[in-house]
């Protein structure tokens, strides 16, 4: 998807969906529940964790990966930021959960659904705009919106 | 009777615990699967030739229109602590009826697994094991492009081949993991261990006294051959599994204590009994997407040890040795809409129609086309027009034509 289609995708996503302009241009905040040991992800360990490739935190906890429902314009940003388009992804973790390889990713309605699943869930990491991190979370990982 | 009973009483317990514990995330019990509902009309003809076994020539066309529950698959999966996840699929298949009869019902996986790291993951119990891309995932039906699988995993035309014959069907001890090779490329192993062939199961009721297998049966599904399966896979996967390519193998032993039938062996139609044959199953995969395009094929090459049949000389000509062949290709025209096309061939040695007599490119051709639409999240609605043919062939003429369309659901 080029840039131009991804904006007006984003802006009439935003305009159905009443979110402000101060949401669709900012910068995405990779976080998870305060007990993580780790403070710091790479883009590696990222992508890692997201292709269900890696399973477990530096502290044996399991990773529990959180995602949004749908065609949602965060999803969209954050994947195209590892380089990925959520039909790969999906592809990818149909197979991963067909086979039993690891536990099915947790797929949410909203950024507050969001933040409350890794909030109240140790080894659960998900994303949200960067001014949307409450306190009771870590931020891990920062991904720039260039849009 | 029984069987639908006890399903329903599982069904019942597992999603009362399920409901109880919703709430924890941490602790659920995951339940999941898919269903695959279509509708078909085909169109089955045979004609047999005139030869010096078969003086009159014969032959016959049969047609049909029906709908079936393709499949539908209920997947358990419960993490017992942060390493080991226990998993059990539930597969009904053709409609599953006790009443009519229809279809089967079956629990083809039951496992657990515990990951020491990437590099070694140890599973245990009933499971599909890794050959080539596709065994693993073969009754995974809503990965695959189409509604009717290639021949050696499709349910729905299990009566024109034995696809034990060609794959490995399950094993119950398995060691598999991956290590990162250079960037973006990992190297991945599987070694597995299980029973010989379905086929050596016993499948008479204990204490029947006009069996003599049964005599030294103690239950029902036990392997009735000292052998046992032994195989693995090598390959190389990428970290978006979009290129994946590996080598694969097996040792057991083919059941040839007992008749085989099929309409393929003619004149005669049955294979004689040629006792326990030692057998060695190679297997090559490759698969790959490149922006649009996917592209999936695999190779099975079936080797028997022919050395002790052969001191017999009415068998001196015998060859079990038989080989599958199979390429798709996908074109994805936006994430929605998707055409593919496959085909595949196979030939099996032991049939007559590939003796002495027959050009060497006789075997079993398939070949299918259609497409796909994905109008909303987890489901598909999917169209296949199939034929199989037999090519080459002195004694044997047949043709299947099948044009199916149905809709794929994941829940």
């Amino acid at each position: 998807m080029n840039k131009v289609t991804l904006l007006i995708f984003i802006i009439s996503f935003a305009v159905v969906s009443n979110l402000t302009a101060q949401e669709f241009v900012e910068n995405i905040a990779v976080i998870v529940h305060e007990s993580i040991e780790t403070n710091l992800l790479s883009e590696k360990d990222l992508l890692e964790i997201y292709t269900l490739s890696n399973h477990n935190w530096s502290d044996e906890n399991r990773i529990k990966v959180a995602d949004y429902k749908g065609e949602n314009y965060l999803r969209i940003l954050f994947y195209n930021s590892l380089n990925l388009t959520p039909r790969t992804i999906k592809k990818l973790w149909l197979r991963a959960q067909f086979t039993g390889r690891t536990v099915p990713p947790k797929v949410v309605d909203s950024i507050s659904d969001m933040i409350d699943l890794v909030k109240n869930n140790p080894g659960t990491i998900g994303y949200v705009p960067i001014t949307r991190v409450p306190p009771e979370v870590k931020v891990i990982f920062e991904i720039r919106n260039d849009l | 009777m029984n069987r639908t009973l006890t399903l329903l009483l599982i069904l019942v317990l597992v999603f009362s615990f399920s409901n109880n514990t919703k709430a924890q995330y941490d602790d659920d019990l995951y339940i999941f699967g898919f269903s695959q509902v279509l509708l078909n009309t085909k169109s089955v003809s045979y004609n047999v030739y005139e030869s010096d076994e078969i003086p009159f020539p014969y032959g016959n066309t049969f047609n049909s229109t029906s709908f079936a529950l393709h499949q539908v698959n209920l997947f358990f999966q419960k993490p017992i602590n942060e390493r080991s996840i226990f998993f059990l699929n539930l597969e009904a298949t053709g409609s599953y009826s006790s009443k009519i009869p229809s279809g089967y019902l079956e629990i083809p996986e039951g496992w657990i697994s515990y990951r020491f790291s990437e590099l070694l993951e140890v599973k245990a119990g009933l499971l599909l094991p890794k050959f080539n891309n596709l065994t693993e995932i073969k009754n995974r039906l809503p990965l695959f492009p189409y509604l009717i699988r290639p021949i050696m995993y499709e349910t729905l035309l299990n009566n024109l081949v034995t696809p034990e014959d060609y794959n490995p069907q399950n094993a119950y001890f398995q060691l598999a993991g991956s290590t990162q090779l250079f960037v973006n490329k990992y190297f991945e192993y599987a070694f597995y261990i299980g029973n010989a062939e379905n086929s050596f199961l016993s499948r008479t009721p204990v204490g029947s006294a006009d069996d003599e297998e049964a005599a030294t049966a103690f239950y029902l599904g036990e392997n009735m051959n000292t052998a046992l399966l032994f195989g693995g896979r090598l390959g190389i996967i990428n970290q978006y599994e979009t290129f994946k390519t590996g080598v694969s193998f097996t040792y057991d032993e083919d059941n040839r204590t007992e008749e085989v039938t099929s309409i393929f062996r003619l004149p005669s139609f049955t294979t004689p009994i040629l006792g326990e044959v030692k057998r060695y199953r190679i297997g090559y995969d490759l698969s790959f997407s490149l922006d649009k395009i996917a592209f999936e094929a695999e190779y099975i090459g079936v080797f028997h040890n022919h050395s002790e049949i052969r001191e017999n000389p009415a068998f001196a000509l015998v060859n079990l040795n038989k080989y599958f062949v199979y390429a798709n290709l996908t074109y994805n025209f936006n994430d929605d809409f998707y055409a593919f096309g496959y085909s595949s061939f196979h030939q099996d040695q032991s049939f007559e129609m590939v003796k002495e007599g027959t050009p060497s490119a006789a075997g079993v051709v398939v070949t299918s086309f259609g497409g796909g639409w994905r109008p909303f999240e987890n489901t598909s609605i999917k169209v296949q027009f199939l034929q199989s043919y037999v090519r080459d062939n002195n004694y044997l003429g047949y043709t299947i034509d099948m044009l199916s369309v149905g809709i794929s659901t994941i829940f």
